[in-house]
């Protein structure tokens, strides 16, 4: 169980992933925030400032690429550690256009839970 | 589609405000649609006929309504009830109500005269249907010189004369012998499957059931379970509110005439067994069934289960009694989950969240991980088989098939226990 509360941010439209890795992260000790769609997540985000951004790429009405090229515009937003969800192919190629680090991008198909939590608690220095 | 026989709320009361009022049928609700084969199925006295009277227009309910061929009945005038009798209703009896005076052809004809169709025409039409039924050599004979199994014949194409979409039959093999009773039925069958006919049965004999499309289960004036005929035409889409179990179903083909929690009780205990003898199979459910009535506790469960089998109990070793209990409790706990009133979301649906919370359930048991993909593609199979939309046997397929082929891709063990695991939940809930 960790310690501190570090609060974890989960932007996801599809209601059964986001509620999966919402009680897992949760069980884990993390205080965690969710929100269904970029909108959403960037509003929550930009308000709560939470410790790292689990954020999915396709979505409705903000998609996640947007999300980040606000984040960038924001001061703390700069600095937020993100995760990147997705199932897209072409991943090297978004990973640049988005700028985040190839290692960020997890691919739905491949990663289990416990392997995202894993993901989670290196990003933060967490043991 | 349309169901072509709607029952909303029906209570049949007879003897109404009087010292020996008596209610046949209490709030029952039923569609039914066209081309299906209806069986309504229970003991004597328990509202079947009343409830086919109803449908047919012949009992008009206490309260209710019933909405027949897009008529309801309620709001027919006299005239218009013939009407729908003429046009929409053949009915067949267990003492088949030949007019005796009458020759078959003559007792055939009958509701084509009402109807003044000229005498050639409903005569040709007679002859070619007894024809049909193997009995115009009988054409000009009174009926009483004619087998019990003859007459019901007659009276069969009587009820086809007008060409009717449904047919209501009561007890009508009720007075034949088995061979007769067998060519009756087989004719039934045919008017279903060759003719598209709705029929509509009641019977109390189980040995006819199979030929149901789906089986309305009655006991003392409430429709107490449909049942679906694994391999009858699946015409009435499948209940949202309860999910058919093929466990269920298979137990309530084997067993008919035992009632829902017999049933439940019947389907835990196989889940649970492996190799006990009879009696004591038999034990363990009579245990279980009082678990599910909430006549026992848990801990009464347990201590029943433990207690020796001369002095009541199932007689099982302490470890597996406690075994079972805990699994018996577990199911029951994750049922009566479920049952409590989920509010659905905006993005969330009641159904959507029931599979959630039986995916998480089943996620518990499992020490191995699934990808978030194969997570969100086993919440779409549970939520698939909540509402029906595929049976039993399809769920354990997508489970076991690989990912890439579409399924979850579990491993073989694991596909079947947490199939069997969602169908005892959903039978409990």
């Amino acid at each position: 169980m960790i310690d501190s509360k570090h609060v974890i941010l989960v932007v996801e439209d599809e209601p059964s992933i986001l509620d999966a890795i919402v009680i897992k992260l949760t069980r884990k000790g993390f205080v965690v925030l969710e929100a269904k769609n970029g909108q959403e997540g960037l509003d929550i985000a930009l308000q709560k400032h939470p410790d790292l951004i689990l954020l999915d790429i396709i979505m409705p009405i903000m998609d996640g690429l947007t999300v980040i090229k606000k984040l960038k515009e924001d001061e703390w937003g700069k600095t937020v550690p993100v995760l990147l969800l997705t199932n897209l192919s072409d991943s090297e190629s978004i990973s640049e256009s988005a700028k985040v680090d190839r290692s960020d991008f997890l691919i739905k198909s491949d990663w289990t839970l416990e392997e995202v939590t894993t993901k989670i608690n290196q990003k933060l220095n967490i043991i | 589609m349309e169901p072509i026989i709607e029952v909303e709320n029906l209570t049949v009361v007879y003897n109404l405000g009087k010292t020996n009022e008596f209610t046949a049928l209490a709030n029952n609700s039923l569609s039914i649609y066209k081309g299906e084969y209806i069986i309504i199925f229970g003991p004597s006295g328990c509202g079947k006929s009343t409830l086919l009277y109803s449908m047919a227009g012949l009992q008009k309910p206490t309260n209710g309504k019933i909405k027949v061929a897009n008529r309801i009945l309620s709001e027919l005038s006299p005239k218009e009830l013939v009407k729908f009798h003429q046009d929409v209703t053949g009915m067949i009896f267990q003492a088949y109500y030949l007019i005796p005076s009458l020759s078959v052809l003559d007792n055939v004809c009958l509701s084509l005269i009402f109807k003044n169709i000229k005498v050639k025409e409903r005569s040709q039409r007679a002859k070619e249907l007894l024809k049909q039924f193997g009995i115009e050599q009988c054409t000009y004979r009174l009926p009483l010189s004619l087998s019990g199994g003859q007459q019901q014949r007659v009276a069969i194409v009587r009820a086809l004369m007008t060409d009717p979409p449904i047919i209501f039959a009561d007890e009508p093999v009720g007075n034949l012998d088995s061979k007769s009773a067998e060519v009756t039925m087989e004719l039934l069958d045919e008017l279903n499957k060759k003719y598209n006919k709705t029929i509509i049965l009641v019977t109390h004999d189980p040995s006819y059931l199979s030929k149901a499309d789906r089986i309305f289960h009655m006991r003392d004036g409430r429709i107490e379970r449909v049942a679906v005929n694994e391999s009858g035409k699946k015409i009435a889409p499948m209940s949202k509110e309860s999910p058919v179990s093929d466990i269920l179903s298979s137990l309530a083909q084997r067993y008919p005439t035992s009632s829902e929690i017999e049933l439940k009780s019947k389907a835990l205990v196989n889940w649970l067994v492996t190799v006990l003898d009879e009696p004591r199979i038999a034990r363990i459910e009579e245990i279980i069934k009082k678990r599910i009535k909430g006549e026992y506790t848990q801990d009464t469960l347990h201590e029943n289960l433990n207690l020796s089998f001369e002095k009541g109990g199932a007689g099982l070793y302490a470890q597996r009694a406690t075994e079972f209990t805990k699994k018996i409790e577990f199911v029951l706990m994750e049922a009566g989950n479920l049952h409590k009133t989920i509010k659905p979301t905006v993005s969330m649906t009641e159904d959507d969240l029931k599979a959630v919370e039986i995916r998480k359930t089943l996620l518990d048991r499992y020490h191995g991980e699934l990808t978030l993909d194969q997570i969100n593609r086993l919440d779409r199979f549970i939520r698939l088989r909540i509402e029906n939309m595929i049976n039993r046997a399809q769920f354990l397929k997508y489970l076991d098939l690989p990912f890439k082929a579409g399924g979850v891709g579990l491993n073989h063990r694991t596909a079947h226990n947490f199939t069997n695991l969602i169908e005892i939940i959903l039978i409990n809930i």
